[in-house]
């Protein structure tokens, strides 16, 4: 393997400003990669790219509203006509809101399934065109979820969209091999982020989550990581399709 | 060491490949080699076992070449023993045996139907009994591949008896994963698309090989050493620390079109 294994590589994270979406930021800039970071949160980018710095590699906090679908495309030219092309995207931003169905509120719903499904798959569009425009190799990352595979209630926006985004990346994935871009998802189990904070200190929650979990622990934004690089790699030119579950075991049993 | 290196390195640890000698296994033992782990070959055929090690050595890391047939315990239990004293525990086990045949399925003798659930399921029990239980024995952490197929579920045509092991593979490999969590031995497959190799060149005709090419997107077949990355992110604790029962397809895209 070699020293640097994104060397000269340029990736675009989205929810770069914490949890998963900044570990993968993190662990990228230090296999050699120079970082364009987005999310909401102007001062929490600032922090991860200050970091970035840190490793010698080059990064570029951008604030940016995914649900506001339509100026994705304006975005993306414009980040990128400062950074040059991105090889790698990774698609990391998500929300999440808990709510029964029969009285979950319409906005909730649109806005998970614009953030979640609608907005990677723009940006997929936007790095698609660059590459194949470039007639560059490129690898799409989605980070789905455990609830891509399994009903559970109270989530119908998250589940619906995270289930959207796997076969998405399916069909992306068949559709753009000849363009050799490969389009690959990891799917987490339950990870402890400032997302997920109130659940972990939630008891009979946790509870619950470890009584499935055979590893018997939450998982961490890091246990992520080796995947992320795995498949953003040229290690991982053959694998196209596929959701990588990363879930310590989750889906393994009943 | 820098990032990667750290996150990936297996360096001293002691990785066994059962099937070893095979023109995949022995891709995947090399590339164990390249990480630094010291490599135990077990094949029943000791000339391809020896060739492979030889390989393996030529990386600057201890190797050890063993007749085993992998369907007897006792072979595997006294490999064990001997793999531990010259090279230490057992840390990887890559269970990669594997044989195949296209009889029509009402031709299949039962005799062949055997002999294929030995070699592909039986062998990775046994295996996972005898190196899995020294993990759990020794208080190791440990990571277990084994080798599944794309036609673990659903089935391809001609390939009966092979696939039938091939998704009993797959439930091995879950049923262990919850069993060893706890433990910290890791038990995942990996699922090779179309790669030529021994099992397959018979079968693959030109119409099979078309058909096959239809509906793998990458429109190719697989290079033995595009699997490496993916055993050395599953066999390296540090990398898939929380990765167990996962099947993971390396197959050019070939299931992501599979219903």
């Amino acid at each position: 393997m070699q020293n640097q294994l994104l060397e000269n590589k340029t990736a675009l994270i989205t929810g770069a400003g914490r949890g998963i979406g900044k570990a993968i930021a993190l662990a990228f800039a230090q296999a050699g990669a120079d970082v364009i970071l987005v999310s909401r949160t102007a001062t929490e980018l600032q922090k991860v790219a200050d970091e970035i710095a840190g490793f010698g590699r080059q990064a570029w906090p951008r604030t940016f509203d995914l649900s506001q679908l339509d100026d994705i495309a304006g975005f993306y030219a414009q980040i990128t006509a400062q950074t040059g092309p991105v090889d790698i995207l990774v698609n990391v931003a998500g929300v999440i809101h808990r709510a029964a169905s029969l009285d979950f509120p319409a906005d909730k719903w649109q806005q998970a399934l614009n953030v979640n499904l609608s907005a990677p798959f723009r940006l997929c569009q936007c790095f698609a065109r660059d590459r194949v425009a470039a007639q560059k190799p490129g690898k799409i990352i989605n980070i789905t979820s455990l609830l891509a595979e399994a009903g559970r209630a109270s989530i119908p926006a998250y589940a619906a969209s995270k289930s959207g985004l796997k076969i998405l990346t399916q069909t992306l994935a068949v559709e753009w091999a000849q363009y050799h871009i490969n389009v690959n998802a990891i799917g987490p189990g339950y990870i402890e982020t400032e997302l997920t904070e109130p659940l972990v200190n939630n008891e009979p929650f946790t509870s619950w989550v470890l009584s499935k979990t055979p590893m018997q622990r939450w998982g961490t934004p890091g246990d992520l990581t080796g995947a992320a690089l795995f498949l953003a790699s040229a290690q991982a030119d053959f694998i196209t399709g596929q959701t990588i579950y990363v879930d310590g075991g989750w889906l393994a049993q009943i | 060491m820098n990032y990667i290196e750290e996150l990936f390195s297996l360096k001293g640890k002691t990785a066994s490949v059962i099937g070893g000698g095979g023109v995949l296994a022995g891709e995947m033992a090399l590339g164990l080699a390249q990480a630094g782990a010291n490599i135990a070959i077990l094949d029943l055929n000791p000339d391809n076992a020896n060739k492979n090690a030889d390989l393996v050595r030529r990386q600057g890391v201890k190797a050890l070449a063993l007749q085993v047939d992998a369907t007897s315990k006792d072979d595997l239990t006294k490999a064990e023993a001997r793999i531990s004293a010259e090279l230490g525990a057992v840390d990887i086990l890559i269970n990669a045996p594997g044989i195949n045949s296209s009889t029509p399925f009402l031709e299949i003798p039962e005799q062949e139907w055997d002999k294929i659930l030995n070699v592909n399921l039986k062998s990775m029990f046994l295996a996972c009994q005898i190196f899995g239980g020294k993990m759990i024995q020794n208080n190791n952490k440990g990571s277990i591949i084994n080798v599944s197929s794309a036609s673990s579920g659903p089935p391809l045509s001609k390939v009966f008896t092979y696939s039938v092991s091939k998704a009993g593979v797959n439930n091995l490999t879950q049923f262990l994963a919850r069993e060893w969590a706890e433990q910290g031995v890791r038990v995942n497959a990996i699922a090779p698309g179309f790669f030529p190799a021994e099992q397959n060149r018979k079968i693959l005709t030109p119409e099979r090989t078309a058909s096959i090419m239809k509906h793998t997107p990458m429109n190719r077949f697989g290079e033995a050493q595009e699997l490496i990355g993916a055993v050395i992110w599953l066999a390296s604790e540090k990398a898939s620390s929380f990765v167990t029962g996962s099947i993971v397809r390396v197959d050019g895209g070939f299931t992501a079109m599979t219903i």
